[in-house]
């Protein structure tokens, strides 16, 4: 099942984990534990989503992608990549 | 059920006279209600301390019923056991080393199957197990239901449905424990399995290691483990292996190195054909306002429909409310000018009055009446903000943006480019490869900034009145639309399969919260204050100063002039007056400077300037505006970070390419369509 979601990210047309829980038929909270496990294992990455210039950036109010506005991030790494089938 | 105090010796005899002693862990992931269990079973005869060696607390207790005395001991909250943690190593070394009678796993029944993967791994250890679905009153209060007789018969091991909160369950589940240690349970846990082709590769694992693994651990737990690639394991094997053996599991664990994705993906499995079976999940009807919700708003055409709507709102708010606004603070500022002129006239040199009244005031102070304008703009981006529908904003462009291979890690730092280009352009450090990065660095000045935004939200009303918030919409679909052409061409030709796929999590919508929106307002209009204070003030008087030397306040004859007539030819491309070109010269310091630049220029640029130049040469403006050059701190920024001013070069001249291109575009077109 693992590699059917890395499969599902690969393929690049589900965006959340509610649509990846969609596509594998399983509730959406063993989605996120796989999300998990593929990242403690190397297959994912969680991206950092604010970089050095955004400490004294006056918008990093405005910025929905700032660390706590609630958004989160996976990315494929390569590991990811070449362990799709 | 009597509560006794804890008997001090884990390694005591199991029968204390006629009392029989039964060792019981607790395990399951933190805030399943393990600890109101454990609190329920031993009520206070507890003793907290720490697991040996470890920071990790120890709780330990027990309770005495009919003749039996159960022990139990309360383990650390965790996920899995694959050592990831010292709370799951201590878990599952505490069942391997002391090997309790029974483990009761306790599962949330509201989510049963974020606790299940727990469960795959405990019941490969050696001790049988007991399921409490706990929480059983909040999966009913949730619509779920839970069948714990379908879920025991699914997993072959006892399953007690508990709500412990309100002390229900305990004697089901003490008489659970009591008849799988005693053997009167048919235990026959129904485990997941792996594959064939991996099968084979844990036998022969088994078969090479069996005979050295130290002892308490059982020989095809570690040989799983080692497949599984379970560091722990690996160390504890490599160090008890001979050379010869340890070599020859070691290139088969390098073959087999992505073999947890199966055995992991087959408990995984396990776990979905479980809650298949035994749980019911409320329908459509029953669904939550944040799914309700998103089933419209993140849906490809309704969702984006909502965000140009959305977008649409915010325009119409900005303009309707701030644009009045605007005009009276204008008033107040023409009258201050007027003002210090008049009081100021004689006691000063004439240059030095024209200087504060049309350079300082004229200038930076123009700039400042636009503050309406701006706290409208951000108090209504906040209000989206802290609702959470900014997230479904951005999962709505990324599907814009997927045409152009350009989500994933380039999706986040064009976000950030919606506020400043320049965190936009550093935030490009968290993608890997050169190619990407430096594509995204490209087209992050075509995300448009507040700035920007800021310069079209004074000037569209100026030159379109209530049409303004058409065109503001326009503008903002023209530079995403640059944005994703460039793009497109970019990924098909320079970076051709280079993609990074991602996956994001939508925040639940929640009602704003007023402080929060209010903290957001604040912080962005001291931001922009403090611009208008210095870099704006500071290019306000340069541009005053050429434009008064040396000709004494005659602006046709002086340096700015002679500076804008070297750009006029292309002005009159686009159907603009030289001073329209200074105005955009001067954007290249800071975007604001546009409004400064004109308001030293023409004065009240407002009645002036759409007198001075037809719909489509203001159309054209504004969209040479919006995709201009971007100021010098991004322009530093592109330099700092690609280290290469060929690519700084080739960034600038893109933009200005694109700009003047676009402008003369727009202006040839209208005119054609329109007449002069």
């Amino acid at each position: 099942m693992l590699k059917a979601l890395l499969t599902l990210i690969r393929e690049d047309i589900y965006c959340t984990p509610q649509e990846l829980a969609e596509a594998l038929a399983v509730p959406a909270p063993l989605v996120e534990q796989m999300l998990v496990q593929l990242v403690d294992n190397g297959y994912l990455a969680v991206p950092e989503t604010c970089a050095n210039g955004c400490s004294s950036c006056s918008l990093v109010q405005a910025c929905g992608a700032r660390p706590g506005s609630g958004l989160r991030f996976w990315t494929l790494t390569a590991k990811g990549v070449s362990a799709c089938p | 059920m009597q509560r006794l105090a804890r008997v001090e010796s884990e390694a005591a005899a199991p029968h204390v006279g006629e009392c029989v002693t039964i060792k019981v862990a607790l395990a399951g992931q933190p805030n399943v209600g393990k600890s109101t269990i454990f609190n329920g079973l031993t009520g206070m005869n507890q003793h907290v301390g720490n697991w040996p060696g470890k920071t990790v607390e120890q709780k330990t207790g027990g309770c005495l019923r009919g003749d039996k005395q159960f022990d139990f001991v309360d383990l650390p909250g965790t996920y899995s056991l694959t050592a990831n943690s010292v709370e799951e190593r201590v878990a599952r070394d505490y069942i391997l080393h002391e090997r309790p009678d029974v483990v009761v796993a306790v599962v949330d029944a509201a989510i049963p199957e974020r606790s299940l993967y727990l469960l795959a791994e405990l019941l490969l250890l050696p001790a049988p197990v007991v399921l409490v679905l706990n929480m059983m009153d909040v999966a009913a209060q949730e619509g779920i239901q839970v069948e714990p007789r379908v879920l025991e018969a699914a997993l072959g091991i006892p399953v007690v449905p508990m709500a412990a909160t309100k002390g229900r369950g305990f004697e089901a589940l003490l008489d659970a424990v009591v008849a799988v240690w005693d053997e009167a349970y048919p235990y026959n846990p129904h485990r997941p399995v792996i594959l064939p082709a991996h099968q084979t590769v844990l036998e022969e694992l088994i078969t090479w290691v069996a005979a050295y693994v130290p002892k308490p651990y059982p020989a095809d737990w570690v040989a799983l483990k080692l497949l599984e690639g379970d560091d722990e394991v690996v160390a504890l094997m490599q160090s008890a292996l001979p050379a010869d053996v340890w070599t020859r599991v070691h290139d088969t664990l390098l073959q087999h190195e992505d073999a947890i994705l199966d055995i992991a993906g087959a408990r995984y499995a396990w776990i979905a054909r479980m809650i298949r079976a035994a749980v019911v999940r409320p329908k459509l009807g029953q669904m939550g306002l944040t799914a309700r919700l998103d089933r419209v708003l993140t849906h490809p055409l309704w969702g984006t429909l909502a965000l140009l709507g959305v977008l649409a709102v915010v325009f119409w708010l900005t303009y309707a409310i701030g644009s009045p606004l605007q005009g009276w603070l204008d008033t107040l500022i023409q009258q201050g000018a007027e003002a210090s002129r008049n009081g100021l006239q004689g006691a000063l040199p004439r240059w030095m009055v024209d200087l504060l009244a049309d350079g300082l005031i004229g200038g930076a102070g123009m700039v400042v009446t636009f503050l309406p304008i701006l706290v409208i703009f951000f108090a209504v981006l906040g209000f989206l903000e802290d609702t959470g529908y900014m997230a479904r904003a951005a999962y709505i462009t990324d599907r814009f943006m997927h045409a152009m291979g350009l989500h994933g890690k380039s999706f986040l730092p064009l976000l950030l480019g919606f506020g400043c280009n320049v965190p936009a352009i550093l935030g490009t450090r968290i993608i890997e490869t050169k190619r990407a990065r430096w594509l995204t660095i490209l087209l992050a000045p075509l995300i448009p900034c507040t700035a920007r935004m800021a310069v079209v939200a004074v000037l569209a009303p100026v030159f379109f009145g209530r049409a303004a918030v058409w065109v503001a919409w326009g503008l903002v679909a023209v530079n995403l639309g640059v944005l994703a052409i460039l793009g497109i061409v970019f990924h098909r030709f320079v970076l051709k399969g280079e993609q990074a796929m991602f996956i994001m999590e939508l925040p639940l919508y929640h009602l704003p919260n007023a402080r929060t929106i209010g903290l957001y307002v604040w912080q962005n209009v001291v931001a922009f204050l403090q611009k208008a204070g210095t870099v704006i003030l500071a290019a306000s008087v340069v541009v005053w100063v050429l434009s008064y030397f040396p000709a004494d306040g005659d602006v046709t004859q002086s340096y700015l002039a002679w500076i804008g007539r070297g750009l006029a030819p292309i002005g009159a491309l686009m159907g603009l007056p030289w001073m329209l070109m200074i105005a955009l010269l001067t954007s290249f310091v800071a975007k604001e400077n546009t409004i400064a630049t004109l308001g030293v220029l023409y004065g009240n640029f407002e009645t002036t300037l759409p007198t001075l130049i037809t719909p489509p040469a203001a159309l054209g403006f504004l969209v040479v505006q919006m995709l201009f050059v971007p100021c010098v701190a991004t322009v530093a920024a592109v330099k700092q970070e690609t280290r290469s001013w060929a690519w700084t070069l080739l960034s600038l001249g893109l933009m200005l390419v694109i700009s003047l291109g676009a402008g003369i575009l727009v202006y040839q077109v209208g005119t054609l369509l329109l007449g002069g």
